[in-house]
């Protein structure tokens, strides 16, 4: 097996687009897209602490079950894609459940709702957060 | 600091594809209006087109096919609207979305993400 090691990997032609060859050889797809840009995972009970995170520069608590995290290199428009899980194990509030808020996600922040069982808003103990799509 | 510019990464046999140490990258991801009279695809990745199904179904169409339907799929939609898959093959992925009284619903901003092998 050859192995090239090396820092940084650019597009010749486009240094935003490199494009690899599918599992079972059918295909071509880029590279880029289909990398990870931004992803959270951080707790709301107390305060909002971020536990991991990358390309993320803040977290900030708008309201009872309500977060926002602020990118660090931003997006190229707010038409990305994003995956939110979130769970609870203190005392009898589980079940929770995730949700983006409508149309409050931009270029630069991501907006998330998190409720119980009961459909009320809820910090939760775990959120977790992933973004893909273009960069700036 | 080394730096390699190139159009296409394959492996050495020149037609396999290439490993990414201890990563994954996403084989398909899309973000749609599902509430539109019809849907309108945001933005997306191997995303070729989606099929309005009815009240709260959808089918999300790739535009390579995936190896097989054991491949994960994460979702999420815009508030008061939960979401499930409904129907995975390896061509498309069906995604029901519900209101809080759990009955189907459309939703405003539907998004997933998709990892496994493609065909």
């Amino acid at each position: 097996m050859s192995e090239i090691k090396v820092d940084t990997l650019t597009g010749k032609t486009s240094a935003g687009d490199i494009t690899v060859t599918s599992e079972g050889g059918a295909a071509t797809q880029s590279l880029q897209q289909g990398l990870a840009k931004a992803w959270i995972h951080f707790t709301a009970v107390s305060s909002h602490t971020i536990r991991g995170s990358f390309n993320v520069s803040t977290l900030l608590d708008v309201g009872t079950g309500d977060s926002q995290y602020n990118f660090s290199n931003n997006m190229a428009n707010d038409d990305y894609s994003t995956s939110t899980t979130s769970s609870h194990n203190i005392g009898a509030s589980e079940g929770f459940i995730s949700y983006l808020t409508d149309d409050q996600s931009t270029a630069n922040t991501n907006d998330m709702r998190t409720v119980n069982a009961s459909n009320s808003s809820y910090d939760a103990q775990s959120v977790h957060s992933v973004v893909h799509g273009s960069l700036a | 600091m080394s730096e390699l510019r190139t159009d296409t990464i394959t492996a050495s046999d020149g037609t396999s594809p290439v490993t990414l140490t201890k990563q994954s990258a996403a084989k398909a991801w899309g973000h749609f209006e599902g509430d539109a009279a019809t849907p309108v695809v945001e933005d997306g990745l191997n995303f070729a087109s989606i099929t309005d199904s009815g009240t709260g179904n959808y089918e999300c169409n790739f535009i390579s096919a995936l190896a097989n339907t054991t491949y994960a799929t994460t979702l999420t939609t815009s508030q008061d609207r939960f979401s499930k898959t409904q129907g995975i093959t390896t061509t498309a992925v069906g995604i029901d979305t519900k209101d809080t009284s759990v009955t189907l619903s459309d939703s405003d901003d539907v998004q997933f993400h998709l990892h496994g092998d493609l065909a």
